[in-house]
């Protein structure tokens, strides 16, 4: 029996502990979180002809994330008058943990994985259900009218684009014969990688994963022009940067899991390493998404149901089909 | 709609003035909204144990091949047939 200062020492030092800690774990989400504000926010100011951050380090202002982090961190935690104390500070808190636990079912490299899930793909989309009903209840919480009309238009459109989220993961699935994301990945190493069978598939999960996403021209519920940052709204410094983190989490995660299901993952020639191979494809449909941002204007909250629950339902059905025939063969009629 | 000789120039500014400057809001602050939650919310929970269940037939699809076609077929179209009527309904309101 050893004693409890080397049990500590062996618990600190174990691999599934810096594996949940460090990376792919909790200090890296957390760099690459402030590293990603950084690089929208000079993405799209490149785009537009501006600047952008600048002065926080030498190179291109790369330390801006760091430096909003510490500026937020030093801010007053005014919580507004008549607001439901415990709700308004928990629920950013719950969809930061809920943004990183989906970080834990990818696979960054063989081997490299948090939990090795069986059912992977549906527990990350279930995980992803839980954000609507935080949302809502950050909304109503605030005690004031644009945050409900935020946290109320974030659960429309959330629960809307979910099912063709699902319908859409499904043609993979179809394919490949298991849920599990690192067997996905295993499939594509023998028979290519699924954005050719699957093109339409890719698109409607990118589209619906950025309306998840809450981003571009899907941001109805943060709308800054129309209702001030929506459901965002009366959140003081520490706690707006609890609730931006999760936003560029989930980024990162909608990301990687993309690069996962369609894009092959980890695989790549042996010239550079599978972790790189995997941060290059996540970090290619990140800059995606982030230019759907500075493209793309915002669509009205009817035409986002309506396309959500018509045409996005009907593709997604019709994505199912052509996994079908690719399993099965077109039946001779 | 500009009355007492008021430039309607004066009532965005005003309005800007408002939003930037946080004016004290009047009225409760948890307002009520009509937003016909039941219906839709039911409408959600049915579509997502549909995909459910496909997930659990597309996981076994190699397996059961050509004949597990026929039921999951009748099972999306009685699905779905409703959902279409829904949004034919849907589509006659010009509020979703």
């Amino acid at each position: 029996m050893a004693d409890p200062v080397t049990q500590i020492l062996q618990l600190i030092t174990s691999t599934y502990f810096l594996e949940i800690v460090v990376f792919p774990g909790l200090i890296s989400i957390a760099i690459l979180g402030a590293f990603f504000t950084w690089f929208e926010r000079k993405l799209t100011a490149r785009v537009q002809l501006r600047i952008g951050p600048s002065y926080s380090s030498p190179v291109g202002g790369i330390l801006q994330g760091f430096a909003d982090i510490i500026k937020l961190l030093f801010k007053e935690l005014i919580v507004p008058e008549g607001a439901d104390r415990f709700f308004f500070i928990m629920s950013p808190v719950t969809a930061l943990i809920i943004g990183a636990a989906l970080l834990g079912l990818i696979p960054f490299a063989p081997g490299v994985q948090i939990a090795n899930v069986e059912v992977g793909l549906p527990a990350f989309l279930a995980i992803v259900t839980l954000s609507p009903t935080i949302v809502l209840l950050a909304g109503w919480s605030a005690n004031s009218k644009f945050p409900f009309i935020g946290g109320l238009r974030a659960l429309f459109q959330q629960t809307a684009y979910e099912i063709p989220l699902w319908l859409s993961a499904l043609g993979v699935v179809m394919i490949t014969g298991t849920l599990n994301l690192t067997g996905i990945v295993q499939f594509q190493q023998n028979n290519g990688w699924l954005i050719l069978p699957q093109a339409l598939g890719a698109v409607l999960f990118i589209v619906t994963s950025t309306a998840e996403m809450e981003r571009l021209p899907f941001d109805l519920p943060e709308a800054e022009s129309e209702i001030m940052m929506g459901w965002q709204a009366e959140y003081p410094g520490p706690l707006f940067m609890l609730v931006q983190g999760p936003a560029f989490i989930k980024l990162y995660a909608f990301a990687a899991l993309f690069s996962t299901l369609y894009l092959g993952g980890y695989l790549g020639p042996a010239i550079i390493p599978p972790i790189v191979w995997f941060f290059l494809k996540t970090i290619l449909i990140i800059v995606a998404i982030m230019l759907f941002r500075s493209t793309f204007p915002r669509v009205r909250l009817d035409q986002l149901l309506r396309q959500g629950w018509t045409t996005l339902l009907t593709l997604s059905i019709v994505n199912i089909v052509i996994a079908y025939l690719i399993v099965v063969g077109v039946p001779a009629i | 709609m500009v009355s007492q000789g008021i430039p309607e120039e004066t009532g965005y500014i005003i309005f800007l003035f408002a939003a930037t400057l946080a004016l004290i809001a009047t009225g409760p602050g948890r307002t009520r909204f009509i937003i016909q939650y039941y219906p839709y919310i039911l409408m959600f929970v049915v579509y997502d144990v549909i995909a459910m269940f496909l997930f659990a037939w597309a996981l076994d699809l190699r397996a059961l091949g050509a004949a597990g076609t026929i039921p999951i077929l009748t099972f999306m179209v009685v699905a779905l047939v409703p959902l279409a009527y829904a949004l034919h309904l849907a589509g006659q309101r010009e509020n979703w």
